[in-house]
């Protein structure tokens, strides 16, 4: 005689089923920990990401102004949370300059340049070659085109409208450079902050660079020489950056759940190299 | 004797979510590791054609001052500690104004290009003094930091 036993006791299955929760539970807790640290992780990044594109680009914007007492200062506006520099799209030399185009040498090593110039957004900055060294402002009148220098080699013609007050001084030789003014400022945008540029010549509209931010999170302090704070553009010798920074959650955007508030800053000085 | 189960199927499953985040975790871990050196190597790439600047501060002999415009001399070339390397060129161009031309340079490795800066200042030449070193002048708007 056989007996013959089939499936299983409530016991047995009572301890199946406790194990597998258990071990579900564990599962659980890993992959939940592990995705919060990742995720948390990304955002920090990106934070840290953002603060270094905007100390960068403040350095770029405020380290190479300069100013005389012919084309004024590039720093045009220099305000707590927001500034207005002339800032270079293009540099190099004019072989020859008229009252109706100057014409910079354009081969290589001689023009270097992030864009093509734009009538009506670029101005040019051109300085005499007699000294003291100044330099005059003197808009750009139309679209550059390829040309040739008085020596036969190769130049790029900027149109202009000189007279002769502003051609004064001006001939080969001649620094050059072509700029436009941009500001850049800390907005509010869809919730949330963020620190843009814009061209003032063209009045566009501001454009994101990076963010989210804290309110106020864009702090500049102008020093004159010698550290103690200004307001006038002309005394400004150095600036000194305060940014702070968000995650997305904590900024208004993204995935709303998990923790709040990640702040995060950085402090910058910047040396204005071209110092009054 | 059958064996159904799907124990198999779900250690598979976990083990595979566990490797993914673990990559993407030393992927993240590897692009900031590669961001810090890439933001080291450009802190002394900068402090490389600074040095450049500083040591042309002190002058050079009238001799090497370019004559036609376009012509370049190298005025200084050094190595810093840390494997970054310095020059700087002095540049005619073609009128009272010259151009300084700094450059630095830092290997990152791993097989990333190296940090590179590029400073331009414009400057007048002053004349030789006592010790026949030709010194430059700084021009109110010289100072100008190039794209590599």
């Amino acid at each position: 005689m056989s007996l013959t036993r089939r499936g299983i006791s409530i016991v047995e299955l009572v301890v199946a089923l406790v194990l597998t929760t258990l071990l579900a539970a564990l599962c659980w807790s890993i992959l939940a920990a592990g995705a919060f640290r990742l995720r948390d992780r990304s955002e920090r990044m990106s934070l840290e990401h953002s603060l270094r594109v905007v100390s960068a680009a403040v350095r770029a914007a405020l380290e190479p102004v300069g100013q005389d007492s012919s084309a004024g200062n590039d720093l045009v506006v220099a305000l707590p949370d927001r500034f207005v520099t002339r800032t270079t799209r293009a540099s190099g030399a004019l072989c020859d300059a008229t009252s109706t185009a100057f014409t910079a040498r354009a081969t290589p090593g001689w023009w270097s340049a992030l864009r093509n110039p734009v009538p009506g957004r670029d101005s040019l900055l051109v300085e005499r070659l007699s000294p003291p060294s100044s330099w005059e402002v003197i808009p750009l009148s139309g679209v550059p085109y390829p040309g040739a220098c008085p020596d036969g080699s190769p130049g790029l013609v900027l149109p202009v409208i000189a007279d002769s007050a502003a051609l004064a001084g001006v001939g080969a030789g001649a620094p050059l450079r072509v700029f436009e003014e941009m500001e850049l400022r800390l907005y509010a945008s869809s919730g949330a902050m963020w620190v843009g540029l814009r061209s003032l010549a063209t009045g566009e509209a501001i454009q994101p660079l990076a963010g989210p931010f804290a309110t106020g999170g864009l702090q500049l302090q102008y020093r004159s020489l010698g550290g103690p704070p200004t307001a006038d553009p002309a005394e400004v010798a150095s600036v000194l950056l305060r940014v702070t920074g968000l995650t997305e959650r904590a900024g208004g955007v993204g995935i709303s759940r998990g923790p709040v508030a990640r702040p995060d800053s950085a402090v910058m000085l910047v040396i204005r190299r071209n110092s009054p | 004797m059958n064996r159904r189960g799907i124990a198999i199927l779900v250690a598979l499953v976990v083990l595979t979510t566990l490797g993914m985040i673990a990559a993407t975790a030393f992927s993240l871990a590897r692009l900031e590791r590669r961001a810090g050196a890439g933001a080291i190597a450009e802190v002394q790439a900068q402090g490389a054609a600074e040095a450049a600047l500083a040591e042309a501060s002190r002058g050079w002999p009238k001799t090497l001052v370019p004559a036609m415009p376009g012509q370049e001399n190298v005025l200084v070339s050094l190595s810093l500690p840390g494997s970054a390397v310095g020059s700087l060129v002095l540049r005619s161009l073609g009128g009272p104004i010259y151009l300084l031309r700094a450059a630095g340079m830092r290997p990152v490795g791993a097989g990333l290009p190296p940090a590179s800066v590029r400073i331009e200042v414009l400057v007048r030449l002053d004349s030789a003094g006592p010790d026949s070193l030709i010194r430059p002048r700084r021009d109110p708007r010289g100072w100008v930091r190039q794209s590599p």
